[in-house]
């Protein structure tokens, strides 16, 4: 299987609605149920970008990320 | 004001420089462009909904002040200019809002943001604060506590966020330039729905001191005007270091006011295809098509080319947004969840929750792209692609079809231009002129800190004739 194939199936388990309720109570929040859905489909939204940013290649034993971006001056 | 003095002031903006030029020559006074503007204000925003506020006296003083200290031996460059600002930046003695009804109860701001601070210095007056999407998460113009905000070329549209306000002032005629911030694309969205230009500098490049935060690995600030000529005169007068703001480099100020009598034709030209060509699009492809085909005719080089890492980037800058943005928001999301928009509320809930190997992964991809775009523009000077995907949809539409799917408007109007901002290049938002249709823009991207060259294009557009703004 290539990274691709493997970031999407690591994904078919993971259920939004049970995630949404399970996350939501150990985080404290009180969702209630006007808006729940409306949280689960945004969960829904971040899975498939998860799902696409997991696709991409990567460097399993480097942890440099960029958790605050510096722009490089370019050769201009 | 004289009936002479008034037709003056309310003649079609001929830009900046002319503006500045017949204040200075006394064709008419600056306390006459304030009125002008609260006339225009008073007369076009009861079906637009640009302005959360009008700041009548602070104006009027600021114009007496500028008419009565004006010198011929020291002219400021936006003397007279006025100016909005989308109602996230700072404004002494007014709340900042920045879109919410959370924000409402805060202290007013003590001192005003530093940008606005510099085009004052310059001699420009700010008129009024503008709406915005609630808290910046929102490509749509829609807010459910200040109203929608309408598009001037037809209210019954979105004017696009979230720096809505910012934009459809600029459109309509109310302001000749105003102030936006673009985390994910909210000053170059609804600068393509309305039809004007709208850039985002490198990231780093103008402080965004004294303005209330989204994503902080991800804002920026910025202008919007009508012309290319008055965006590159304000542009030039909001550059400059300030120590505030932990993200802003201290670089030499880069000018490209001047850019507009460039003639030179080596800029090396890239047409970004995969991703930014989504046959999906037709309208907005046939918006680069024209681009390309003006540009070619014109003497430049230009070739096809391809960011391969584009949709994992996009992507990456979604979860990046909605994890930053859901933290600066966590003790109001579990203390005031029913104020919020519930739109946005049920977003920033759910970027709560998100695993945080999700986010880890999101900055590894968005390195990855950054390098890849690196690449790319060590073999092209400027990559064109769309603004938006489609023209402004219909106030209150929730989706649109992606890849045979329907997704969510709100989410989604930011296609092209969220993976740009997610390795923070500068990108010039183009209005591309047609006869019939609603208003599209094209992005011009560069290199980081080679903001000129996007004006260098921009300019050349515009005296084609393939770009500019109509006068609605």
């Amino acid at each position: 299987m290539d990274q691709k194939e493997q970031g999407k199936s690591n994904f078919e388990s993971f259920d939004c609605d049970q995630f949404t309720d399970f996350a939501a109570k150990a985080m404290g929040f009180n969702i209630k149920a006007e808006y729940r859905q409306g949280v689960i489909d945004n969960v829904e939204i971040a899975k498939l970008m998860a799902i696409k940013v997991f696709s991409a290649p990567s460097d399993a034993n480097c942890s440099d990320i960029a958790p605050t971006f510096s722009p490089e001056a370019g050769d201009h | 004001m004289s009936k002479s003095a008034s037709d003056q002031v309310n003649q079609p903006w001929a830009g900046i420089r002319d503006h500045v030029e017949k204040v200075e020559n006394g064709s008419f006074a600056v306390e006459e462009v304030v009125e002008s503007v609260f006339e225009k204000i008073e007369r076009l925003d009861g079906s637009i909904n640009a302005f959360t506020s009008v700041l009548h006296e602070r104006a009027r003083i600021r114009a007496r002040f500028l008419d009565k200290s004006r010198s011929n031996e020291d002219p400021l460059p936006l003397l007279g200019v006025p100016f909005g600002v989308k109602n996230l930046f700072d404004v002494q003695n007014q709340v900042t809002l920045a879109g919410s009804k959370i924000n409402k109860t805060n202290v007013a701001a003590v001192e005003d943001a530093l940008l606005i601070k510099r085009l004052e210095k310059r001699g420009a007056i700010l008129v009024g604060a503008l709406n915005m999407g609630e808290y910046a998460y929102d490509f749509t113009g829609e807010n459910v506590h200040y109203g929608n905000c309408r598009n001037p070329w037809d209210p019954t549209r979105m004017a696009g966020g979230s720096s809505s306000g910012s934009a459809a002032a600029v459109a309509a005629g109310m302001v000749p330039v105003a102030l936006g911030s673009d985390t994910n694309g909210s000053i170059r969205v609804p600068a393509s729905l309305c039809g004007i230009f709208g850039l985002k500098p490198t990231y780093g490049r103008l402080p965004r001191s004294g303005t209330y935060p989204f994503c902080d690995s991800l804002d920026h600030v910025g202008p919007l005007a009508q012309s290319c000529n008055d965006l590159a005169v304000v542009y030039d007068c909001l550059q400059g270091y300030d120590k505030a703001d932990h993200a802003c480099v201290s670089r030499d100020v880069e000018l490209v006011a001047d850019a507009a009598t460039a003639t030179d034709k080596s800029l090396r030209i890239g047409i970004l295809e995969g991703y930014f060509a989504n046959p999906q699009f037709p309208e907005a492809n046939k918006a680069v098509s024209d681009v390309a085909e003006a540009l070619v005719n014109d003497g430049f080089s230009v070739e096809r080319c391809n960011l391969q890492f584009a949709e994992a980037g996009r992507s990456a800058a979604f979860l990046i947004t909605n994890v930053e943005g859901a933290a600066l928001h966590h003790t109001r999301l579990h203390s005031r969840p029913e104020d919020f928009d519930p739109d946005t509320r049920d977003r920033f809930i759910a970027g709560s929750l998100l695993p945080a190997s999700w986010y880890v992964k999101a900055q590894e991809v968005r390195k990855l792209f950054a390098e890849e775009a690196a690449t790319l523009l060590q073999s092209f000077d400027v990559l064109i692609a769309p603004s938006t995907p489609i023209r402004a949809p219909k106030i209150g539409q929730k989706t649109m079809l992606i890849d045979h799917q329907e997704v969510n408007v709100r989410a989604n109007l930011g296609y092209f231009t969220q993976p740009i901002s997610c390795i923070g290049l500068p990108s010039l938002s183009i209005p591309i002129l047609s006869r019939d249709a609603l208003p599209l823009g094209v992005q011009v991207v560069a290199a980081p800190w080679s903001e000129r060259h996007c004006f260098e294009i921009g300019f050349r557009l515009q005296s084609l004739g393939l770009a500019g703004a109509k006068q609605i």
